[in-house]
């Protein structure tokens, strides 16, 4: 599908203002300026929260209809979250549009739409970091270490995160 | 209320024969191995592939070729009393999007051989709907790119008169439609909004700004009827005449007039001709 020209200057707007105005603990921006389709985001695990000290960078991936439709959002070092999937990939509910989603949840959360914004997402994925929801979990085993074994789910986050700074 | 995305439910009439999706092969085995993501993804592919064989907006045909195409006598027998009307339609693509576009098409085919009416809705869009659009919170990031699809559209009307809409450079054009459709959407959620004193009621308890996210401010999915009294009032320059057919035993279509709460300066372009059968609107258009 051609790239459209709506997305890419959407998506162009979108950088600019996070340029001048970066929520705390985001950072994000194409990883190639001629391809606004492609992201890379980094984001610092909120204190007080077992992601503490953690510095998670991830890949947003932009449909060619952006804003209509959500990018995905995949991290690419280990991350034991109930809410992301093994190979990394991202699943809150900001990223699906109302009815399209794999897990049915009937919550009043906030969907995807084309009100939403990468801003939006990043915060979604703060918040996701905060308060993990097993109810809706894309990692079986950290839904039920995190329900059952807290201490247990902490020290394999704390794990992932050391192994991932090098130390 | 919670309306899901029922943009697939549109069923094919009976008779034709294209678009019947084919079952899966019975591995039962393998397709227990593969997780909800995976069965998720294959279905919204498969949903997306037969969507994507119609047209965004079909040719104008005589609504008798529609009559044509079912056996069931319900809805057979109601098409052809309208056909003999002389009523023409334009399929439009079942993509959950269907109502939108058709009100998107019917508008500015109302207005579309006459340079003033666009002129007029050009600054419409300008000036009163972009206040509701301010007025009800939205952010012009998110707003200003699908106005200026709309806008777009308009210029080309006005530089090319009516038979702009009938090249394929409008109808196989999906960016500016949809993003004018997004315009269409954001607008009515805006005057909703606005409003919320009148539709709150009929919301059975979900909040204002629940409903606009799921059913209206979302892509793709299908318009509900209040939706569409919203639309006619955000817009306050037509009415809509929608015909309902259905499998029931009347010998005629049901009709629902939707009037806008107030035509803003007094503008009136007429009214926008809507044909629905479950789960799909197509658009009406006299001969």
């Amino acid at each position: 599908m051609q790239k459209s020209s709506t997305a890419s200057r959407r998506l162009l707007k979108e950088y600019k203002q996070l340029l001048t105005d970066t929520p705390d603990g985001i950072s994000a921006g194409p990883i190639d300026e001629n391809n606004m389709f492609e992201w890379e985001c980094i984001i610092q695990g909120p204190d007080g929260t077992p992601y503490e000290g953690g510095v998670f960078p991830a890949i947003l991936k932009f449909p060619s209809d952006y804003p209509l439709n959500p990018p995905t959002m995949k991290f690419t070092t280990p991350l034991f979250h109930p809410n992301v999937y093994q190979d990394g990939t991202v699943c809150i509910s900001i990223l699906h549009p109302p009815g399209d989603d794999p897990h049915m949840y009937e919550t009043a959360a906030e969907r995807w739409s084309p009100i939403q914004s990468v801003e939006k997402i990043l915060l979604s994925v703060m918040s996701m970091l905060s308060e993990p929801n097993p109810e809706s979990g894309a990692n079986i085993d950290a839904c039920k270490m995190f329900r059952d074994d807290l201490p247990g789910f902490k020290a394999v986050v704390r794990t992932n995160i050391r192994q991932s700074l090098g130390l | 209320m919670h309306s899901p995305a029922n943009y697939h439910d549109y069923t094919e009439p009976t008779g034709t024969t294209d678009g019947v999706m084919t079952p899966p092969q019975d591995d039962s085995e393998d397709l227990q191995q593969i997780d909800d993501m995976t069965v998720y993804k294959l279905t919204r592919e498969l949903q997306d592939n037969e969507a994507n064989k119609r047209s965004l907006i079909g040719s104008k045909l005589p609504l008798s070729v529609l009559a044509n195409e079912y056996v069931d006598p319900s809805f057979k027998n109601k098409i052809e009393s309208m056909a003999s009307n002389g009523l023409y339609y334009r399929p439009i693509r079942g993509d959950g999007n269907c109502a939108w576009r058709a009100v998107l098409y019917g508008l500015l085919d109302l207005i579309g051989s006459n340079k003033e009416q666009c002129q007029l809705m050009k600054s419409l869009l300008q000036n009163y709907h972009t206040m509701i659009l301010d007025e009800a919170g939205f952010e012009k990031i998110a707003y200003e790119d699908f106005i200026d699809s709309f806008y777009e559209i308009l210029d080309s009307l006005i530089a090319q008169g009516p038979q702009y809409i009938e090249s394929n450079s409008f109808l196989e054009n999906t960016e500016l439609q949809n993003g004018s459709i997004v315009c269409l959407r954001f607008i009515t959620s805006a005057y909703i909004k606005t409003h919320s004193d009148s539709y709150e009621p009929f919301l059975e308890g979900e909040s204002i700004d629940s409903y606009c996210a799921r059913n209206i401010e979302a892509f793709s999915v299908e318009a509900d009827h209040l939706s569409l009294a919203a639309l006619v009032s955000a817009l306050a320059v037509v009415s809509l005449h929608i015909s309902y057919i259905d499998g029931s035993n009347t010998e005629s279509e049901t009709i629902h007039i939707l009037n806008p709460d107030y035509y803003v300066d007094q503008t009136d372009f007429g009214s926008i001709k809507l044909l629905y059968r479950p789960g799909h609107y197509d658009l009406l258009l006299d001969p």
